[in-house]
Protein backbone atom coordinates (compact mmCIF):
# COMPACT_ATOMS: atom_id res chain seq x y z
CA UNK A 1 0.00 0.00 0.00
CA UNK A 2 1.69 3.20 -1.15
CA UNK A 3 0.74 6.32 1.52
CA UNK A 4 3.89 8.20 0.52
CA UNK A 5 2.83 10.92 -1.93
CA UNK A 6 4.39 10.26 -5.39
CA UNK A 7 4.13 13.16 -6.74
CA UNK A 8 5.30 16.56 -5.54
CA UNK A 9 4.25 19.53 -3.21
CA UNK A 10 2.92 22.12 -6.09
CA UNK A 11 2.80 24.84 -2.37
CA UNK A 12 6.54 25.96 -1.08
CA UNK A 13 7.48 25.00 2.08
CA UNK A 14 4.33 22.50 2.77
CA UNK A 15 5.22 18.63 2.72
CA UNK A 16 3.94 16.72 -0.28
CA UNK A 17 -0.15 15.70 1.21
CA UNK A 18 -3.38 15.26 -0.77
CA UNK A 19 -4.14 18.92 -0.33
CA UNK A 20 -0.62 20.41 -1.50
CA UNK A 21 -0.68 17.80 -4.21
CA UNK A 22 -3.98 18.41 -5.91
CA UNK A 23 -2.82 22.46 -5.41
CA UNK A 24 -1.02 21.63 -8.94
CA UNK A 25 -4.58 21.81 -10.09
CA UNK A 26 -6.50 24.79 -8.26
CA UNK A 27 -9.35 25.29 -10.12
CA UNK A 28 -10.30 21.74 -10.16
CA UNK A 29 -9.22 21.03 -6.01
CA UNK A 30 -11.21 24.45 -5.40
CA UNK A 31 -14.28 22.74 -7.19
CA UNK A 32 -14.07 19.36 -5.36
CA UNK A 33 -13.76 21.15 -2.25
CA UNK A 34 -17.25 23.15 -2.38
CA UNK A 35 -18.30 19.72 -3.82
CA UNK A 36 -16.48 17.78 -0.97
CA UNK A 37 -18.29 20.54 1.43
CA UNK A 38 -21.44 20.36 0.47
CA UNK A 39 -21.47 16.59 1.37
CA UNK A 40 -19.94 17.14 3.86
CA UNK A 41 -21.95 19.88 5.57
CA UNK A 42 -25.56 19.20 4.67
CA UNK A 43 -27.65 17.12 3.43
CA UNK A 44 -30.56 14.25 4.48
CA UNK A 45 -27.83 12.14 6.31
CA UNK A 46 -26.76 12.17 9.67
CA UNK A 47 -23.36 13.51 10.26
CA UNK A 48 -22.56 9.56 12.09
CA UNK A 49 -23.66 7.81 9.50
CA UNK A 50 -21.79 9.36 6.86
CA UNK A 51 -18.62 9.28 8.86
CA UNK A 52 -18.98 5.52 9.55
CA UNK A 53 -19.74 5.30 5.73
CA UNK A 54 -16.29 7.04 5.16
CA UNK A 55 -14.35 4.97 7.45
CA UNK A 56 -16.32 1.82 5.96
CA UNK A 57 -14.80 2.66 2.31
CA UNK A 58 -11.10 3.81 3.78
CA UNK A 59 -11.01 0.23 5.31
CA UNK A 60 -12.43 -1.87 2.56
CA UNK A 61 -10.06 0.11 -0.43
CA UNK A 62 -7.04 -0.41 2.62
CA UNK A 63 -7.07 3.47 2.34
CA UNK A 64 -3.91 4.62 4.96
CA UNK A 65 -4.21 7.69 4.30
CA UNK B 1 0.44 16.64 -24.45
CA UNK B 2 0.47 19.81 -22.57
CA UNK B 3 -0.91 22.99 -23.09
CA UNK B 4 -4.17 20.99 -24.89
CA UNK B 5 -7.35 23.35 -26.03
CA UNK B 6 -10.02 21.70 -25.63
CA UNK B 7 -13.15 22.56 -28.47
CA UNK B 8 -16.30 21.49 -26.54
CA UNK B 9 -16.37 22.47 -23.07
CA UNK B 10 -16.88 18.81 -21.23
CA UNK B 11 -17.49 17.03 -24.70
CA UNK B 12 -15.66 14.15 -23.33
CA UNK B 13 -17.22 13.81 -19.78
CA UNK B 14 -20.62 14.81 -20.93
CA UNK B 15 -21.63 11.59 -22.12
CA UNK B 16 -22.04 11.00 -18.60
CA UNK B 17 -24.90 13.04 -18.69
CA UNK B 18 -26.49 9.53 -18.25
CA UNK B 19 -25.26 9.27 -14.62
CA UNK B 20 -25.86 12.94 -14.20
CA UNK B 21 -29.55 12.75 -15.47
CA UNK B 22 -29.94 9.17 -13.00
CA UNK B 23 -28.91 12.20 -10.48
CA UNK B 24 -31.59 14.69 -11.50
CA UNK B 25 -34.14 11.92 -11.08
CA UNK B 26 -33.27 10.45 -8.09
CA UNK B 27 -31.94 13.40 -6.10
CA UNK B 28 -34.49 16.03 -7.29
CA UNK B 29 -34.38 17.43 -3.58
CA UNK B 30 -30.82 17.89 -3.56
CA UNK B 31 -30.28 20.24 -6.69
CA UNK B 32 -27.48 22.15 -5.28
CA UNK B 33 -25.84 18.58 -4.94
CA UNK B 34 -26.04 17.46 -8.54
CA UNK B 35 -24.94 21.36 -9.06
CA UNK B 36 -21.52 21.31 -7.44
CA UNK B 37 -20.96 17.60 -9.06
CA UNK B 38 -21.78 18.89 -12.51
CA UNK B 39 -19.25 22.37 -11.46
CA UNK B 40 -16.67 19.58 -10.23
CA UNK B 41 -17.16 17.58 -13.78
CA UNK B 42 -17.19 20.41 -15.74
CA UNK B 43 -13.64 21.11 -14.13
CA UNK B 44 -11.57 19.20 -16.61
CA UNK B 45 -12.68 20.70 -19.63
CA UNK B 46 -12.59 23.77 -18.38
CA UNK B 47 -8.43 23.77 -17.25
CA UNK B 48 -7.65 22.82 -20.99
CA UNK B 49 -4.53 20.61 -19.18
CA UNK B 50 -5.84 17.44 -20.45
CA UNK B 51 -6.41 16.69 -24.45
CA UNK B 52 -10.40 15.48 -24.82
CA UNK B 53 -9.17 12.24 -26.59
CA UNK B 54 -7.19 11.44 -23.75
CA UNK B 55 -10.28 11.38 -21.39
CA UNK B 56 -12.65 10.18 -23.79
CA UNK B 57 -10.34 6.83 -23.88
CA UNK B 58 -10.07 6.57 -20.51
CA UNK B 59 -13.83 6.99 -20.59
CA UNK B 60 -14.50 4.19 -22.91
CA UNK B 61 -12.01 1.58 -21.15
CA UNK B 62 -13.47 2.13 -17.92
CA UNK B 63 -16.92 1.61 -19.16
CA UNK B 64 -16.43 -1.21 -21.00
CA UNK B 65 -14.45 -2.37 -17.39
CA UNK B 66 -17.97 -1.99 -15.32
CA UNK B 67 -19.66 -3.68 -18.54
CA UNK B 68 -21.65 -0.39 -18.80
CA UNK B 69 -23.59 0.09 -22.45
CA UNK B 70 -21.40 1.50 -24.72
CA UNK B 71 -21.73 5.74 -25.16
CA UNK B 72 -20.88 7.08 -28.51
CA UNK B 73 -17.36 8.74 -28.63
CA UNK B 74 -16.74 11.93 -30.32
CA UNK B 75 -13.23 11.60 -30.04
CA UNK B 76 -12.70 8.27 -31.85
CA UNK B 77 -14.27 6.26 -34.45
CA UNK B 78 -16.36 3.72 -33.77
CA UNK B 79 -14.42 1.22 -34.99
CA UNK B 80 -11.29 2.16 -32.34
CA UNK B 81 -13.86 3.10 -29.53
CA UNK B 82 -14.85 -0.45 -29.94
CA UNK B 83 -11.38 -1.98 -29.87
CA UNK B 84 -10.29 0.25 -26.77
CA UNK B 85 -13.44 -0.80 -25.04
CA UNK B 86 -12.29 -4.67 -25.36
CA UNK B 87 -9.03 -3.34 -24.17
CA UNK B 88 -7.30 -3.38 -27.72
CA UNK B 89 -4.86 -0.32 -27.65
CA UNK B 90 -3.40 -1.24 -31.18
CA UNK B 91 -5.09 1.59 -32.51
CA UNK B 92 -3.62 4.34 -29.87
CA UNK B 93 0.22 5.73 -29.51
CA UNK B 94 2.52 4.52 -27.01
CA UNK B 95 1.52 7.34 -24.51
CA UNK B 96 -2.05 7.02 -24.70
CA UNK B 97 -1.10 3.03 -24.06
CA UNK B 98 0.50 3.82 -21.15
CA UNK B 99 -1.92 5.94 -19.40
CA UNK B 100 -4.98 3.58 -20.55
CA UNK B 101 -3.10 0.68 -18.56
CA UNK B 102 -2.80 3.16 -15.61
CA UNK B 103 -7.08 3.88 -15.73
CA UNK B 104 -7.19 0.20 -16.07
CA UNK B 105 -5.48 -0.67 -12.85
CA UNK B 106 -6.75 2.47 -10.91
CA UNK B 107 -9.95 0.96 -11.73
CA UNK B 108 -9.00 -2.42 -10.88
CA UNK B 109 -6.84 -2.27 -8.03
CA UNK B 110 -5.76 1.26 -7.09
CA UNK B 111 -3.17 -0.06 -5.06
CA UNK B 112 -1.22 -1.91 -7.78
CA UNK B 113 -0.65 1.21 -10.13
CA UNK B 114 3.43 1.56 -9.89
CA UNK B 115 5.60 4.57 -9.20
CA UNK B 116 7.04 4.53 -12.18
CA UNK B 117 3.67 4.66 -14.11
CA UNK B 118 2.95 8.15 -12.10
CA UNK B 119 6.91 8.97 -12.90
CA UNK B 120 6.44 8.36 -16.63
CA UNK B 121 2.52 9.86 -16.61
CA UNK B 122 3.92 13.06 -14.58
CA UNK B 123 7.30 13.19 -17.49
CA UNK B 124 4.94 13.43 -19.94
CA UNK B 125 1.90 15.28 -18.69
CA UNK B 126 3.65 17.07 -16.14
CA UNK B 127 2.42 17.68 -12.71
CA UNK B 128 -0.78 19.39 -13.03
CA UNK B 129 -1.89 17.45 -16.05
CA UNK B 130 -0.74 14.63 -13.64
CA UNK B 131 -2.52 15.29 -11.25
CA UNK B 132 -5.58 16.35 -12.78
CA UNK B 133 -5.70 13.01 -14.91
CA UNK B 134 -5.52 10.88 -11.82
CA UNK B 135 -8.54 12.46 -10.64
CA UNK B 136 -10.45 12.23 -13.79
CA UNK B 137 -9.72 8.40 -13.63
CA UNK B 138 -11.25 8.69 -10.33
CA UNK B 139 -14.39 10.58 -11.44
CA UNK B 140 -14.83 8.45 -14.59
CA UNK B 141 -14.30 5.40 -12.30
CA UNK B 142 -17.02 6.52 -9.87
CA UNK B 143 -19.42 8.14 -12.59
CA UNK B 144 -19.42 4.37 -13.60
CA UNK B 145 -19.99 3.03 -10.58
CA UNK B 146 -22.66 5.03 -9.58
CA UNK B 147 -24.29 4.42 -12.97
CA UNK B 148 -24.32 0.54 -11.83
CA UNK B 149 -25.88 1.41 -9.26
CA UNK B 150 -28.30 4.09 -10.51
CA UNK B 151 -29.51 2.59 -13.29
CA UNK B 152 -31.50 -0.20 -11.98
CA UNK B 153 -33.51 2.40 -9.74
CA UNK B 154 -34.42 4.75 -12.07
CA UNK B 155 -35.12 2.06 -14.82
CA UNK B 156 -37.77 0.78 -11.71
CA UNK B 157 -38.90 3.90 -11.14
CA UNK B 158 -39.86 4.90 -14.73
CA UNK B 159 -41.36 0.92 -14.96
CA UNK B 160 -43.53 1.99 -11.78
CA UNK B 161 -44.44 5.01 -13.46
CA UNK B 162 -45.46 3.55 -16.93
Amino acid sequence: MATTPRLNSAIADQPANFGSVMSHAPEMLGRFGVLYAQLWQSGTLPADLREMTRLRNARVTDCGY
Amino acid sequence: MKNHTNTAESAVLEPHSGIRQALLDLLKGRPELVARFGHFQAAFADQNLLPERLLEICRVRIDALHRLPAVAATQLSAEDAARVSTGDFSCLSAAERAILDLAEQMTIDAHGVAGEQITALSRELGEPGAVTLLTAIALLDTNARMQRVLQPLRDARRAANA
